[in-house]
């Protein structure tokens, strides 16, 4: 067992079991609730992939539909015995992971071992297969009338040709048709494996007595397949389309996506927690509350409650969204992509760069008062290999030349525009 | 251990809720403002006006690098309705100096920076500019276009509307959309002169702290210019007839899923000794994942990805809100009808019963692990109750229900509103 310090008081203790499931606990004395996760490396864009020399395709959306059948594996209702124990149980689909999480006051031990033994074996029944495919159906169907969910889609398909990148994590309901039992069992016989996933739990707990039960527990002896790494198979054409404006009628607001497209040259030659920081630290530089663009879009009148800025960074792709709703398009629009550009040409704001170093560390400070986010945290690194006893030295060792690569994206090759604009009578 | 201590210093009520679980201190001075609407945008102006026009740092960059210098101090104002009052809060959060190294003064410094938030804005002769009230009313408009365009909010922003029209007084939104074009400059720096003439202040300080060290900065940084005034504080009265016909609407737009949402009246007041049961009910009704409601229209049926309950308990008001295709919609009202007609019978196993008080113990219990939602309620206690919210003794009372309470709790909902938003057609 690996003990690491992540602040004065605040101690993580990791630690690889025999079937290769990786366990990170940290104890919050004091807290009435614990947090358990179990993350599996599996998701929305898992569509296809390298499995012991062989290509397999799998329907999109597979990973999220597998995600609602385990909540009734064997006929068991993971909810309701949860509920009978005063526990909460919930789960999401991303494009990299699924994460199941409980949530309770007590009982833990028994919890955890039902929690893991729900991921031992598969067993669905044809009946209860197209419940939840009625189910994600509505689930689907929700997002479809919605022109954030259409513009934001679209962005993304404009950067990337693959599918798996583009389409979202449910699927259409075209392709969760196409998803059976069999198919369900395959992938999770695939995927599921501890080796392939990780536990961690955040609360009043003590990591000694926890790693004793672990080591009880069905899920962590019974005999495991030898686990064939996965590899997955992407496709990046180059994208010739940057700008897209689509005019409706009767719309009463008008919406800017812009999409700055991470290259795959950037993913192979650096790791994804100096690209995470990298653009972390040049979107506050930019755009943050301090930035000098701030306030120069709020005292043009440019700025409201929709502006956004988010970067998504997966496993082998990513990119920065930008994106406000706003009466005066034009106007914005101008001044934003000016902005954009500038990135790349002109030099960081030094001085605000150095303030934020006060910032990283307050928000360090107060980021271990919240239980989900500090849970959150600690699987976000687990899952990027970033080393938590070191993080908040590494950031603050970065200096404003070391965000060169990552400020040249900010040009138009990189760029892609998506405008709805309102169209009136 | 939370350690909870009330004290008057210059004249203001000082709450202390000392813990040392958390790492961050969270100040909030509360302004409580005389009973009724009057002004509500002028108020919720004021909430963003002073955050983002202080003479001191008159521009972004200022003030947020000085807000960086203090570690990401958070600081912000909103506008609450609390009974029958308007409330006006202004909180500054930051890490705790205990964890930075040769920091002394970082609480000293925050709480200047929020006195200075309150009481130096940039005015012009004594006023506020025209520039900054019509900053405040453009924003207010672009919000209402950013709910406009999410199906789901601008939905329930609508039922709100529609379950309250015929009951005037009871209800409104920060920014109240049809009184925007009321608010002029001299309203508008009225309601912040009155401040400071009329409202009530306290103070409510979280974290680990010394007592001694944060009155001494009280004593010494509290603006002159903030004195309390008493208010008078009442809860809000609800109509309630058993005999209602209810209200139904339904308004068309272009989405392909409908939302329903129903709200019912009780005549169960918010603290009152009813008040666990109805909660206890509203988790058996379409609370949690094991409700009626969610298994019976989701699970057993599969007509919605979602359907919930939600008890307003300080509006005395359960609504239920569902997303379901447009040729379902009538099976899925009279669903829930039915469903809340079996809960008055008795018609629940005891194990949902005790599911469902679990569930509602474990939400009371996790209230102590998140400061602001303790800050909240202990804020919310003082102005309803005159006492500090007792986490252990609300357990109790939820434990101490019985399925009979729960019965009654049900049989006390009035449908007053089915609200239907979807799609033209047949």
């Amino acid at each position: 067992m690996k003990k690491i310090q992540a602040l004065h008081d605040e101690y993580i203790y990791f630690e690889t079991l025999e079937n290769g499931l990786q366990v990170a606990i940290h104890p919050k004395p004091n807290y009435k609730k614990i947090h358990v996760s179990l993350d599996v490396n599996f998701g929305g864009i898992d569509t296809e992939y390298k499995l012991n020399g062989t290509t397999k395709k799998i329907p999109a959306g597979i990973a999220h539909f597998l995600e609602h059948m385990l909540f009734s594996n064997s006929g068991n209702n993971l909810a309701e015995e949860f509920s009978l124990h005063g526990a909460e149980i919930n789960a999401y689909t991303s494009k990299s992971i699924t994460s199941y999480k409980f949530e309770c006051l007590d009982h833990l031990d028994y919890l955890l071992e039902y929690f893991l033994n729900n991921f031992v074996k598969p067993d669905f029944s044809d009946q209860s297969v197209k419940k939840e495919r009625e189910i994600i159906t509505h689930e689907l169907n929700m997002s479809v009338d919605s022109f954030h969910h259409q513009i934001h889609h679209k962005l993304k398909k404009m950067m990337y040709s693959d599918e798996s990148i583009y389409e979202d994590v449910g699927g259409k309901t075209s392709d969760i048709k196409h998803i059976t039992k069999e198919l369900l069992i395959d992938v999770f016989n695939t995927f599921y494996h501890p080796k392939n996933s990780k536990l961690i739990i955040t609360g009043d707990v003590d990591p000694k007595h926890i790693f004793d039960i672990l080591n009880k527990n069905q899920y962590i002896n019974c005999q495991w397949n030898h686990f064939l790494p996965i590899t997955r198979i992407s496709s990046d054409d180059k994208r010739t389309i940057h700008q897209h404006t689509k005019y409706i009628p009767n719309y009463h607001t008008n919406m800017i996506s812009i999409g700055i497209k991470i290259p795959q040259t950037i993913f192979e030659t650096y790791d994804r927690e100096f690209i995470h920081i990298s653009v972390g630290a040049i979107l506050n530089n930019a755009f943050g509350l301090a930035s000098k663009n701030f306030d120069i879009l709020k005292k043009e009148n440019l700025m409201n409650a929709s502006f956004s800025t988010n970067s998504i960074i997966e496993k082998d792709y990513g990119f920065i969204n930008v994106y406000m709703q706003t009466d005066k398009a034009d106007k914005y629009f101008k001044m934003i992509m000016k902005m954009l550009t500038d990135i790349s040409k002109l030099p960081l704001d030094e001085e605000l760069f150095i303030l934020d170093h006060k910032t990283i560390i307050g928000n360090y400070i107060t980021l271990f008062d919240y239980l989900s986010r500090v849970h959150e945290f600690v699987s976000n690194c687990m899952l990027e290999q970033i080393d938590i006893e070191h993080y908040l030295e590494k950031i603050l060792q970065f200096e404003i030349q070391d965000l060169e690569p990552i400020k040249q994206l900010f040009n138009p090759e990189n760029i892609f525009i998506v405008r709805y604009l309102k169209k009136l009578k | 251990m939370e350690k909870i201590t009330k004290k008057t210093l210059r004249g203001i009520d000082v709450h202390y809720i000392n813990s040392d679980k958390f790492k961050t201190v969270t100040w909030s001075m509360v302004f409580t403002h005389p009973e009724g609407p009057k002004n509500i945008n002028e108020y919720y102006f004021l909430s963003n006006a002073l955050v983002d026009n202080m003479k001191s740092y008159p521009s972004n960059v200022l003030k947020y690098r000085y807000q960086a210098s203090l570690y990401g101090l958070d600081a912000f104002g909103s506008a609450a309705n609390i009974g029958n009052n308007i409330v006006n809060h202004f909180v500054i959060s930051y890490p705790n100096e205990k964890y930075i190294e040769e920091e002394t003064q970082l609480s000293k410094n925050a709480f200047i920076f929020l006195n200075e938030m309150i009481t130096n804005p940039i005015m012009r002769n004594g006023t506020f500019t025209k520039k900054v009230l019509n900053e405040n009313i453009t924003e207010a408009k672009e919000l209402q276009a950013i709910l406009k365009s999410i199906n789901d909010m601008f939905s329930y922003y609508r039922f709100s509307k529609v379950f309250y029209e015929d009951k005037p007084g009871l209800q409104f939104d920060f920014p109240e959309y049809d009184l925007l074009d009321g608010v002029t400059i001299d309203t508008f720096t009225s309601s912040y002169l009155d401040l400071f003439r009329k409202s009530e202040v306290s103070i409510f300080v979280a974290g680990d702290f010394e007592p001694s060290m944060y009155d001494e900065i009280i004593l010494e940084h509290l603006h002159p210019r903030i004195v309390s005034h008493p208010v008078n504080k009442t809860k809000k009265m609800y109509p309630y007839d058993l005999n209602k016909e209810p209200k139904i609407i339904e308004e068309t737009a272009d989405v392909s899923q409908s939302r329903i949402f129903l709200g019912f009246l009780t005549n169960v007041e918010y603290f009152s000794e009813g008040h666990p049961a109805m909660s206890i009910f509203n988790n058996i009704f379409g609370g949690f994942d094991q409700s009626i409601l969610f298994m019976d229209i989701r699970e057993k049926h599969h007509l919605a990805y979602y359907v919930d309950s939600n008890y307003l308990s300080d509006e005395n008001m359960i609504t239920v809100s569902v997303s379901t295709s447009k040729k379902q919609e009538q099976v899925v009202i009279e669903k829930i009808k039915l469903i809340l007609e079996q809960v008055k019978q008795g018609q629940f196993s005891d194990a949902l019963f005790e599911q469902a008080k679990d569930n509602s113990v474990s939400s009371l219990t996790g209230i102590s692990d998140s400061q602001s939602i303790c800050l909240m309620q202990h804020i919310k206690s003082n102005h309803l109750t005159n006492s500090f919210y007792d986490v252990e003794a609300r357990i109790q009372l939820y434990k101490n229900v019985t399925k009979e309470d729960v019965i009654n709790a049900a049989k006390s909902l009035v449908l007053d509103t089915v609200y239907i938003y979807t799609k033209a057609g047949e």
